[in-house]
């Protein structure tokens, strides 16, 4: 097998990982590969084409929409609890140095309610088929607009909305963070190898 | 490798029957992938590619009219064998008599290439 064969595979194995395909799956799929060049005489490239848009296309063909599904509603969750654990985290400990009481101010909930959904799309872009090299790109525009709006929208709309105990919103802070952190930890501990279908020479 | 076609097929034609010919294709017993391939090509249909052929497969396993084993290779790495389930034959011989039906429907359309 050539080098450029297995940065196919390796291309279409990520591809297929980033979008939550079982490790057992993955091998079937990777075995079809192996086994239709192994008798065709073709390469992957040249039977297969592109690894990402074929990984794209056997993904939605395999696991159904349910995976992707899944994926992005996971990554839905861990985005919108982190902003809310991180926003709750900052107001709480500035609050707290400030007589106790945290000011939430009309940015603070605009960048609660809409950076999620923006982030959301600009994830989901990243990951079209096709992508791939512009991926680095995209996940830079999204820390960018993060960044941005954490810290320019309590200075463009800063009327105080309401005021609440610095305690409270540092629980909500670690609560938020526990609950994007979850999923992630939670999966560290389940093994999800690719296995080879094929039966031993 | 099977030889090349000489006509190309509009890409709409072939995605509309497809998967009907790969049906018919294992109605003739299991087989493997590159073989479906082949006999694609001898009928006439041209090169169907491994990125195109392996996800209507893969369909068609989801939807119940085909089934798929591994099986050992003659002195090579595995085969991955495709059989048309008791769902797969019925659903071709539906298709088929609806496919015969709207060719008969279009040849009312179209002249015949002998009566120009």
């Amino acid at each position: 097998m050539t080098k450029a064969d297995d940065a196919w595979r390796d291309a279409f194995v990520l591809e297929l990982r980033l979008r939550g395909v079982p490790g057992t799956v993955i091998g079937e799929a990777l075995a079809e590969v192996d086994a239709h060049c192994a008798d065709s005489g073709q390469t992957p490239a040249e039977a297969f084409g592109d690894p990402v848009r074929y990984a794209a296309q056997r993904a939605g063909d395999i696991a159904g929409p349910t995976a992707l599904g899944r994926t992005t509603l996971r990554a839905w969750w861990i985005q919108t609890a982190a902003i809310v654990g991180a926003e709750g985290l900052w107001l709480g400990l500035t609050g707290l140095l400030d007589r106790g009481q945290a000011q939430i101010r009309l940015g603070d909930l605009l960048t609660v309610i809409v950076l999620p959904p923006v982030l959301a799309v600009i994830v989901a872009l990243a990951f079209r088929p096709g992508m791939g090299r512009r991926l680095s790109v995209m996940v830079a525009l999204a820390f960018a607009v993060a960044i941005g709006a954490a810290v320019g929208s309590p200075l463009l709309w800063p009327r105080v909305v309401v005021e609440a105990p610095a305690l409270i919103l540092i629980l909500v802070g670690v609560v938020g963070l526990g609950a994007a952190l979850w999923p992630i930890l939670a999966e560290r501990h389940r093994p999800d190898p690719i296995t080879d279908p094929r039966p031993p020479r | 490798m099977y030889p090349m076609d000489e006509v190309r097929w509009p890409g709409e034609w072939l995605r509309g029957v497809l998967e009907l010919c790969v049906l018919g294709v294992l109605a003739d017993g299991p087989t493997y992938g590159y073989a479906i391939a082949g006999r694609l090509a001898e009928a006439g249909l041209g090169t169907v590619k491994g990125g195109t052929l392996y996800p209507l497969l893969a369909r068609l396993e989801g939807e119940g009219l085909v089934s798929s084993s591994w099986h050992a290779g003659e002195g090579g790495p595995g085969r991955k064998y495709f059989v048309l389930t008791a769902a797969g034959r019925r659903e071709l011989r539906t298709r088929a008599r609806l496919w015969e039906r709207f060719v008969d429907g279009t040849w009312r359309l179209i002249p015949r290439p002998e009566e120009e």
